[in-house]
């Protein structure tokens, strides 16, 4: 499995804000994949104007 | 199991940089601009596809490209059968495979219509980035974040990758690098015939800084290591090749 990490437009809900912890942790999870071939295991991220 | 923050911020310490800063750099700087998992704003968009790095070291050009109407898309390196990057060609094709892996995962679930890729290739990535422009028609243009492709070592891997084709090569590339870095070489971009290269030099910037590092380097001095220059930062054209 391989983590997608994906930044789009989108519109703003009332979602929490990620925090920089939040991408650190993430990194973590990126490692804990441990050999390529990605499945559908995909986080999204997103950014609003 | 100590928790992935802890181990991040103690690896950066080691490395010299302040803790003090360190730690209210993370009180005070702690939002960004992202937010999980929101309701994608459906139209059609360019699509960047970035290769190598973290979600952490691309998270402010993921984050600024997004606000402009480009779909991001990164996936984290890994090797073919280990966890372990594999650093040859067989790293290259698992690097473009898992990239197009992530491309139409994410065309499947965002129900998207690409029509263009632009390609951001940082170190390793920068010819990963070539190897898949030149087998993929809807690639536009790359950006290469001091790719190996600036390097002996990148045209090195290029020349003996089965997929390489110089004649495929039409779109233009961007290599931003550091001229006083000496493992740099710039000879491969003569050879690219059919395309326009744009040639940055920026001087002092290191190669760990084309990321969020080099951001918060600015808030943190010596964020990796007293080594690290950290003056200007001024970016200048260095050479121009059309």
């Amino acid at each position: 499995m391989i983590q997608v990490n994906v930044w789009y437009p989108a519109i703003l809900k009332s979602e929490p804000v990620f925090t920089f912890k939040n991408y650190i942790e993430l990194e973590g999870k990126e490692d804990q994949k441990n050999i390529s071939k990605a499945q559908n295991d995909s986080t999204s991220l997103h950014f609003f104007k | 199991m100590i928790p992935r923050v802890s181990i991040f911020l103690n690896n950066l310490i080691n490395g010299g940089a302040d803790s003090l800063m360190l730690v209210s750099f993370f009180k005070e700087q702690n939002k960004t601009k992202a937010f999980h998992k929101a309701t994608f704003l459906k139209k059609e968009y360019p699509v960047v596809l970035m290769m190598h790095g973290s979600a952490f070291q691309y998270l402010l050009l993921g984050q600024f490209l997004a606000s402009h109407g480009i779909v991001v898309i990164h996936v984290p390196y890994k090797g073919y059968l280990q966890n372990q990057f594999d650093v040859n060609t067989v790293g290259m094709e698992t690097q473009i495979r898992d990239i197009e892996f992530a491309l139409f995962s994410t065309i499947k679930k965002l129900d998207l219509s690409v029509k263009s890729i632009g390609l951001v290739g940082y170190s390793f990535g920068g010819q990963s980035a070539v190897g898949l422009a030149v087998r993929n028609p809807l690639v536009k243009g790359i950006v290469s974040l001091d790719g190996g492709i600036g390097s002996d070592f990148g045209p090195y891997l290029l020349e003996h990758f089965p997929f390489f084709n110089l004649e495929k090569l039409t779109m233009p590339i961007m290599h931003l690098y550091n001229p006083h870095d000496k493992g740099g070489n710039l000879n491969w971009f003569d050879k690219t015939i059919y395309n326009h290269n744009y040639l940055i030099g920026l001087d002092h910037m290191e190669h760990d800084f084309f990321g969020t590092f080099g951001w918060m380097d600015r808030h943190v001095p010596h964020l990796l290591g007293k080594s690290y220059s950290r003056v200007g930062h001024t970016p200048r054209l260095y050479r121009k090749q059309v």
